[in-house]
């Protein structure tokens, strides 16, 4: 099997580059998905101790994760549908009200 | 000297991986980060079925690539005329510079910080087995599961209440008729006109 480390070692490379376009872009919508890359990142750290240690703990984490960030995909493309229809933007830098 | 035939495929999955994300980051157009995220899961997914992490894996595919991504997927259309173009590129100066550099030093420290963790010492166990993840996740863990089985509702309910349509026009219901009749059939309310509730924002602030 593969070493556990190089699996976390990859976790943390993709990670770093989420966090990179996270702080990089301005369009909502590549932010929010440099934040799933970042979640996927920690999901493969847990991966790797649950492999490393043989205990399973890790990979109900991973289930966890997995859903709590398609809940939190969800709502944050509600809040940016509804701020492209108040503000017709969905740029960072511009959107500065959260209500009318 | 020999290589592995396990670690070539760990290397190319893991090469996949990271140019999707260098690609998600630093593409242009937002369908074309889509696609390049798209790589990045698949290629996780990958890495999770070589951890023996089969059950994630499928997980990783159904959710993420199947509903996750069709979700985003919606919000790049459903946003589409004013991101395409010089809004959605990066900025590029000085303070983003310093910024990406930054962010490299930090991540080869903490690269450093893992790959050399005392935690990796130990004799390595071996992965657990998708029987003992079930029985974890339905006995161990059962409470968690339930909440988090009334957090995705709740989180549903949260994203169509936010994205609601609050003009009255479109919650009455539409006979078809233009104008307001003097004796609706019967079960079918007035029909309410407005003069200006097509075009402007009317903030009617009506619920059902």
């Amino acid at each position: 099997m593969i070493d556990p480390s190089w699996i976390a070692a990859l976790g943390v490379i993709l990670f770093g580059i989420g966090l990179l376009g996270t702080f990089y872009h301005k369009n909502a919508i590549v932010v929010l998905m440099c934040i799933e890359l970042m979640l996927n990142a920690a999901n493969l750290n847990f991966v790797a101790a649950a492999s490393h240690y043989g205990d399973v703990s890790g990979w109900v984490f991973t289930a966890i994760a997995i859903a709590i960030a398609a809940a939190e995909v969800a709502i944050g493309l509600a809040i940016l549908l509804s701020m492209y229809s108040t503000q017709q933007t969905i740029s960072l830098d511009a959107a500065s009200k959260l209500r009318n | 000297m020999a290589i592995d035939f396990e670690t070539l495929v760990f290397v190319i999955v893991s090469g996949a991986a990271v140019a999707g994300a260098i690609g998600c980051v630093f593409a242009s157009r937002v369908a074309h980060s889509l696609l390049w995220l798209m790589l990045t899961f698949f290629a996780v997914a990958a890495v999770f079925l070589m951890a023996s992490a089969e059950m994630l894996g499928a997980i990783q595919i159904l959710v993420y690539l199947g509903s996750v991504m069709l979700v985003v997927q919606f919000g790049v259309m459903l946003t589409r005329r004013r991101i395409q173009g010089a809004e959605s590129l990066p900025t590029l100066n000085f303070i983003s510079a310093v910024t990406g550099v930054g962010l490299f030093a930090l991540m080869l420290a903490l690269l450093r910080e893992v790959m050399e963790h005392p935690m990796w010492d130990s004799e390595v166990a071996g992965a657990p087995t998708t029987l003992e993840f079930a029985d974890a996740l339905f006995n161990e863990w059962t409470i968690a599961t339930i909440v988090l089985g009334a957090l995705l509702a709740m989180a549903m309910i949260g994203a169509s209440y936010l994205v609601r349509d609050e003009r009255l026009i479109n919650l009455v219901w539409d006979t078809g008729q233009e104008t307001v009749t003097a004796s609706p059939g019967v079960g079918m309310p007035t029909r309410r006109t407005f003069p200006d509730a097509s075009t402007g924002e009317q903030d009617g602030g009506e619920e059902e």
